[in-house]
Formats: structure tokens, sequence, C-alpha cells
């Protein structure tokens, strides 16, 4: 498949990308895929590095002096690239060139490090220089054959390379051997996340072919080649080395330098010597016509890019300058792909601790040196520390959490009682308790009817209510038809039966006509049953010439404002849907004062309170009398003391007060037996439940404890 | 079927329908639930006659029947108020609703003003006068006895009185006096409550009374019967 090689990293492509895939450098359209002699690289870098010429050649003498760590992906770089040029000119049948003694050392581990496959990549010889930026050594580089028509711009570039490795003749032959020793440096140490330098460790030995060639080379190649072999099969490793020596970092500056020809020819022709000298033993299959050797095309941060020290890592072993740490700290930031980078997470001490000169450019020092703009390194080594980590759990406040508690101990609470084995056995001990209960009221009810009638305590005082009733009851005219008005529910129509039983009595003794009516649908009916039952008891005169059903009154207290202004639009037909006020008995009723008395029978005190303000105003000396049912007595109480009441009779205590005035015995009288012992029954169940849950502790204050 | 007859067969029927209704006692039950719905029913049906017979026809079908022009105003006013069943012309019978919630409104704060307030303080004013109170006793205790009611009046009624003054950068409170005035009216109203209590009690017991009494009359009936 066709490649695109980087122009920055040299790194092969997918020949339909538009950005590299490991920096993320643009790669040009005019880069097609890239054969294995393929020069334009070299040519592009040329002709963009027209501009910093003279700026490198004014940096080359500085960096020069200095000589500075090169990272190793730049010592690879540099290495590969020999190692295809040497290559190339072996397959191009270029006699290698006559090595003197003058070769620098540069070229000696550039020598050491390349492979033979790439002979027939390089089309010229090319001085060696690792390229500063490529992170990749050359070993993934295919080869690239040089063009005829570069051999022009290779020697210049040639030239310019030994004009700047001039000067550092002494200092780059010293240390050859040392980093033949330490050439065994783990890449992955170095870069982990690297893939290319794994690749580069992948890369195969040299083939014969190439080592042959390499033989040819001069000395200096050969010593390269011969320290390459024993010491690290990658290529890359020697080329890594050689920036450490001081060697690179002039090396780019000569490659950017284009300045500097005075020396052009010596330095090829030294290199053709020491290529056509030098054999090679293992050629690295690195094409240096894809590195951008040209000092006058290389942009200014690769230009003055320098090799320093570098100090060792514990467990790498690199070379004495080269600081391992630092690479560490600076090559990941910068050598690491994009997408590798957005995951590596963010470090407080990266953006805290930085020094104030950290993004400054220093053209001192740092790999980048002279580059304008570029951010140095801050010198992280051994200031990484583990990302603070803001976890996954939901951040809940302690009042939040209280809530919560509360929440899920109501909640069990309520399952423990629905689910639990205890709620059951509980609810059978609850229905067996009530159903005790029942038994034994009722039992006592059977028992006081019978047995304990002899103890029954008959009231004494009767209530003045009472006795206001029995006396406007006694003073009903005898022509004057009583207005009996059913208010009640059917659910109280039994206690209501008990309780009115002797005021109906009393009325039908004395022979008084009487008019039923009812706010309720069935409150008529049941009125009338008591009286029929109470005409079916005394005597065996019928009900239908004393009484009349005017049925249903509706509308509630509408209904019974209508009444107090109109009572006959109120109810005009009887129960029977017969008129009403034809009647004999009724004729002369023109409104509710004309009635004797209006005894309401009610069950609830807010509808005799509705009675008592609809009707009250209406009446004038007619009096308002209730019987009602136990519970509504306590607020009709104020009414009979404020006068708006004549009387009433208020459970089967007032029926039985009633009964004793009367002088009669009825239901509530022959009742009242069980009707004590009931109520002295209920009155001890509450006392001894009260004294028990005194006793015992509360159960919710307990469980609201236990939730807790 | 002679009266006996039909006496005898809805004593029965009684004393099966109480029976059921104290089946209660085991708790809920089909049984209770069927004897609740029979009630339900049966209720509703004779509701829904009395209206029909004594409220519908002779009020609203027999007048217009008979030509009166005014009866068509409340037919119309009943006819839209059946309209509330439908959603979408709900709206129309807003104005029967509006005619019937204003005369309620009426008729009860005219009731309630004049039957019960006026009422009330003339009856809590009436207590103090010596002449209602001819022979009750000394003067004083009817003092005492009317001051007595017209505390536990006042206080009753500042209880429910929960108005508060609001003060800056305080929680609003009531003044001291509101305070102890509600202090006394609790203990009238906690009376109060137990005196109505009492009163839902006996009625309960009366008509447990009342049922168990029928329950052994009707035993006594069979009994003789058989």
């Amino acid at each position: 498949m066709a490649e695109i090689l980087c122009p920055i990293c040299q790194r092969p492509n997918d020949a339909a990308a538009e950005r590299c895939w490991y920096c993320q450098a643009e790669l040009g359209q005019d880069e097609s895929a890239a054969p294995p002699n393929n020069t334009d690289w070299l040519n592009e870098l040329r002709e963009d590095s027209v501009e910093p010429e003279a700026s490198a050649s004014e940096n080359s003498t500085p960096e020069t002096d200095q000589p500075e760590e090169v990272p190793d992906w730049l010592a690879r770089i540099r290495n590969l690239e020999q190692q295809e040029r040497v290559t190339n000119m072996q397959q191009q049948g270029q006699p290698p060139q006559s090595e003197s003694s003058d070769i620098p050392d540069w070229l000696k581990d550039i020598k050491a490090g390349k492979t033979d496959e790439k002979k027939d990549e390089i089309a010229a010889p090319e001085p060696p220089g690792p390229p500063p930026f490529a992170e990749e050594p050359a070993a993934e580089q295919t080869p690239t054959p040089a063009a005829p028509s570069d051999s022009d711009d290779t020697q210049d570039w040639l030239n310019r390379l030994s004009a700047w490795q001039n000067p550092q003749d002494g200092d780059a032959s010293q240390p050859t051997t040392a980093p033949a020793a330490d050439s065994q440096m783990p890449v992955d140490q170095a870069h982990p996340a690297d893939d290319t330098i794994s690749d580069a460790e992948d890369e195969p030995t040299p083939a014969d072919g190439t080592a042959e060639g390499v033989a040819d080379l001069p000395q200096g190649w050969q010593k390269l080649d011969g320290d390459a072999q024993e010491t690290n099969p990658s290529p890359a490793a020697p080329l890594r080395q050689a920036p450490a020596q001081g060697v690179s970092q002039e090396v780019v500056e000569d490659l950017s330098d284009t300045g500097q020809t005075e020396n052009a020819d010596t330095p090829a022709e030294q290199l053709r010597a020491a290529m056509s000298e030098a054999p090679t033993t293992a050629p690295e299959p690195r094409p240096f016509e894809e590195t951008p050797f040209a000092p006058d095309d290389l942009p200014d941060w690769l230009a003055s890019a320098r090799p320093g020290s570098q100090p060792k890592g514990s467990s790498e072993p690199v070379s004495e300058e080269i600081d391992g740490q630092t690479l560490n700290g600076a090559i990941p930031s910068a050598s690491l792909p994009p997408w590798l980078q957005a995951l590596r997470p963010p470090t407080e001490r990266v953006f805290t601790e930085l020094g104030d000169n950290t993004f400054q450019v220093n053209p001192e020092k740092g790999l980048l040196a002279g580059i304008d703009g570029a951010l140095q390194n801050p010198g992280l080594s051994g200031e990484f520390r583990k990302p603070v980590g803001y976890g996954s759990s939901l951040k809940v406040s302690e009042k939040q959490k209280a809530n919560a508690n509360l929440f899920a101990g109501l909640v069990d609470q309520i399952l423990e009682d629905q689910q639990s084995p205890k709620s059951k056995s509980s609810a059978n001990v609850q229905v067996f308790l009530r159903l005790l209960t029942a038994l034994a009221l009722i039992a006592v009810i059977f028992i006081g009817s019978g047995m304990l009638k002899d103890f029954t305590i008959a009231p004494v005082l009767y209530p003045p209510e009472v006795v206001s009733m029995i006396d406007a009851v006694n003073a009903i005219p005898e022509d004057q038809p009583v207005l009996l008005c059913a208010d009640f529910e059917p659910a109280v129509a039994g206690e209501l039966a008990w309780n009115s039983r002797i005021l109906l009595e009393h009325l039908l003794r004395r022979n008084l006509n009487l008019v039923i009516l009812s706010t309720t649908p069935a409150g008529s009916t049941i009125l009338q049953d008591y009286l029929q039952d109470l005409i079916g008891r005394q005597s065996s005169d019928s009900l239908d010439a004393r009484l009349i059903n005017l049925g249903y009154l509706p509308g509630g207290s509408s209904g019974l404002q209508l009444l107090a202004t109109n009572l006959h639009n109120a109810l005009p037909l009887t129960h029977e849907f017969d008129n009403a006020w034809n009647s004999a008995m009724l004729e002369p009723v023109q409104s509710l004062q004309d009635f004797g008395a209006i005894i309401v029978f009610g069950d609830k005190a807010e509808t005799s309170r509705t009675w008592i303000e609809q009707i009250r105003p209406n009446l004038a000396a007619t009096p308002l009398l209730f019987v009602i049912s136990a519970q509504a007595a306590p607020l009709l109480q104020p009414y009979y003391q404020s006068g708006q009441v004549n009387g009433y009779l208020a459970g089967l205590s007032g029926s039985m007060a009633y009964e004793s005035l009367f002088g009669e015995t009825s239901l509530a009288t022959s009742h009242l037996a069980s009707y004590q012992a009931s109520l002295l029954f209920i009155a001890l169940l509450i006392l001894l439940g009260g004294l028990i849950q005194l006793a015992r502790p509360r159960n919710t204050a307990l469980k609201g404890k236990s939730s807790k | 079927m002679t009266a006996i007859q039909s006496d005898l067969v809805w004593t029965i029927v009684s004393f099966v329908l109480t029976l059921m209704v104290f089946s209660y006692l085991f708790g809920d039950n089909l049984v209770f639930r069927f004897v609740s719905a029979l009630f339900v029913g049966v209720t509703s049906g004779y509701f829904l006659t009395i209206l029909v017979f004594q409220v519908l026809l002779p009020r609203l079908v027999a007048p217009v029947i008979a030509g009166s022009m005014l009866s068509l105003v409340p037919l119309a006013l009943c006819g839209l108020l059946l309209l509330k069943l439908s959603p979408r012309l709900a709206k129309f019978g807003n104005l029967p609703m509006a005619y019937l919630v204003g005369t309620g409104a009426a008729v009860a704060i005219g009731g309630a003003v004049l039957g019960t307030l006026f009422g009330q303080v003339k009856g809590a004013l009436a207590v103090f006068s010596l002449i209602h109170s001819t022979g009750q006793g000394s003067p004083a205790l009817v003092y005492i006895e009317a001051g007595f009611m017209l505390l536990g009046t006042v206080a009753s009624l500042i209880y429910f009185q929960f108005g508060a003054k609001h003060r800056r950068s305080q929680t609003p409170k009531r003044g001291w006096l509101t305070v102890l005035f509600a202090w006394i009216g609790q203990f009238f109203i906690a009376i109060t409550l137990g005196a109505v209590f009492a009163g839902v009690l006996t009625t309960a017991v009366t008509a447990l009374i009342e049922r168990s009494d029928f329950i052994l009359s009707a035993f006594k009936l069979f009994f003789h019967l058989t």
C-alpha cells in the first residue's frame, strides 16, 4: 500500500490521510506515496526553510558550542536517515567516500546504526543527520531513492553539515564508545506510549547485502556500524546516541544553515570516502532521503535543536548525557499523538508548579531552543502526580442524608408491617381482640337488660331543655297542627326512633294533627313509619285523618328559606301528589307561624343550626323544638341558652328524662340498665387502655429511633 | 300475603342483614361489602324515585305542562346544568352553577350572620342579665357564671386567631395577650370536643342496644314460631 511520509516525524501514513497519524502534521498534497528513493521531502524542506537560513547560520555557532540533549526519537531518526543514505549510495554504486581522519564521530555513530535495506533508497551520499523532530527512528522510514536532480542539493547539505561539524570533531569523537555500551536502551521505557519507538525495535536487522555495502564505507562509518551490531540491534539506538554526543545538534544547525557553503566540498568528500571504505555490517534499512538534512530547509526549532545532557533515569540505560527524566517529561507531551494526549489525566502540578520562565522562549537551552513561541519544558521530571480524582459517587449533604434516611426508615417500616410475619399475627390478634370486645359488650347489654335492672340509677335531675320541651308540647293548641320535620340519615333512624318515641306518644295522646316533611328523601317515610308503629300499638285508629305527609323539601338551606318565606310554594303537594293546602287540616295554615310547634328530628348539629338560622327569624311565638342525636347535643346547647331553641331531646338520656316527666315508661326506661351497663363497660375499657398506654413505651418512638 | 307474614319476612330480612353488618367484626369481608353495596343501591334507587316524583315532576314538568312560561327558566337552567357532563359543553353549565352557588352562599351567610352571630352574641350578653337569671342564685354567682361563659367564648374564638405581627429578623409571633387567651381557649375546646366524642359514643351505644334488642326479639319470634 502506498504510504506518505510525514515531513515532520517521517513516519509512514496512509496515502489518503491528510494529517499525520502520529504528530498530526499536515500531509501536503504533493506528498504522494513515497517510493523508497523519493527525495521530494528534502526539496520541500529546502523551500520552506529559505527564510530561516540566515537565522540558522547565525545560530549555528552558539548552538554548536552548546551540545544539548537530543531526544531519542531524534537520535533514531538521524540514525535511520544515515543508514538509508548509506544504503542508497551503495545501491547506486557510488563509491563510498574515502574515509579520512576527519570523519566526524556522528558519522561513525550513524554508520553503526544503518541498515542494508535502505541502500537502494539512498540517491546521493548525504551527511548523516538524524532529523531532530522525528520521533521514530529511521528504521520505519522507507528509503527514498535520491533523484539525480537532488545531488547538488545533497552536496550543499553535506557541505553545510561538515562546516557545522568541524568545530565539534574533538567532542564528537570522545563519547563514541560510551554510547555503544549504553546503547542498549529499552525503548519502551523512554517512550512507552510511542508506537513508533516500538516499531523501531521491530525493525529487521540489516540484510547481508547492506552489510557488505557498509563494509565499503569509510572507517568512521564502519565503526558506527559495528557499534550498532554490538550493542543494539535497533538502528535507532546509535542514532539516538549520536545526539547525546553533541553531534546531532550541530547537524541540525548545519541543516538549517544555508550559508555554510564554504566547506561543502570537504565534508562531502569525506563522507563519500567514508562511505566507500567503511564496510557495512549492519546496514539500516532507513532511507536518509526522507530526512530533512538540508539545513536551510529546516525550521528554526529544528535547526536550533541541540542535544543536551540528560540525567540518567534509574531504569534507563541511556548515555550519561541524556537526561532520561527530562525526556520523560518532555517527550510524552510533545510526541504523543493528540488522541493519546487527550487520554492523559490532567495534573495539577503540571500547571501549578511551573517556573516563571516556563512559557518564555529560552534560546539557550531546551530542545526547541531558538524557536519562537515554543513552550519550553518546565522541567517536570519527578513532579508528576496522580491526578485528583473527583470520584463517581453522588455528593450528598448531611441534611439530605438525614432526610433520605428518615424516608427510608418510614418506607421500611411500612414494608415490614405489610410483609413481616409479625404483621399477620398482629392482625389476627387485633381481630381476636375486636371480636372479644364486641362479644363482651353485647353480653353486657343482654345481661344488663335481664340481670342488672335492679342496679340501674334513674336520673333524678331533669335537664332544663327537656323540661322546656315538655312544657312547650303541653302548651300546643289542639287546633293547630304540629309540623314534624325529618332531617336525619337512615343510619341514625334506630336511635331517633327510641329517642322520639315518648314525644310522639305525647303528641298522639293529645290528638294533635301532625304534618310531616323532610329535607332528606327518606326522612318523611321513616317518620311516618314511626308514627304508624305507634298508632298500631296504641289504638286501632288510622293515622290518615291526623297525618299529612308533605314529602321531600329540596334545596337544603335555600329550601328552608323558601319554606320560611313562602310555605305553600315550598310544598304545594303532598306525598301522594294531592293538593296539601286545600285540606281541612292545612287550610288555616298560611305560614310557619300558624303551626302550633315545629319539631325537628335531626342527627347533626350543622343541619340543626341551619333550621335555626333560616326558620327561627320567621317564627314569632311558635316554639322550635328538636329531637336530636346525642352527638349533636353539645353544639345545640348554646342555641337553647340563647333562646333560639325552645327545647330539645338529646339521646336516650333526654328521652328517659322526658319519660320520667311524662310519667310513662317507654323504650328508653326499659333499656336503662343495658344503657348504663354498656356505658360503664366502655368507660372501663377506655380507662384500662389509657393506663396500659401510659405504662407501656410508645411503639412509634421506638421505631423512629431504630430507623435512625 | 297477610301483614303478619310480610312482617315476618321483613323481620327475617332485617335479621339477616343485621348479622351481615356485624360480620365486620371479623374484618373487611365479602359479606359486609355485599350488604354495604345493597344499602347504597337501595338508598340510591329510593332517592331517585323521590326526586323524580316529588321534585322534577311536580315542580318542573307539571308547571310547564300547565302552561306556565316562567317554569321554562328553571327548565332551561336544568338543561344547561346537564351540559356539565360534557367536557366541551361544560362551560354552558356555569350559569346555573353560578346561580346555585350564589343563592346558596347568600342564604348561608345571611343565616349565619342573623341567626348564629347575632343570636349568640345576644345570648352571651343576656346571661349577664339578672332578669333572665331569675331563680338561679345570687347575682354574684350569675355574674361569675356569665363571665366564665364569656371568657370561654372569647378564648375559644381567639384560639383560632393566627395573625401575628411581622418583625424584622424575628419570627412572627402572636402577642402575649393573644397567646394567653388562646391557651385558655384550648381547654374549652378540648372539653367541647370531649363532650362531642361522648355524644358520638352514646349514639353508637344506643344504636347497638337497639340492634341487639332487635336480634333478641327476632330470636324470640323465631323460637315462638318454631
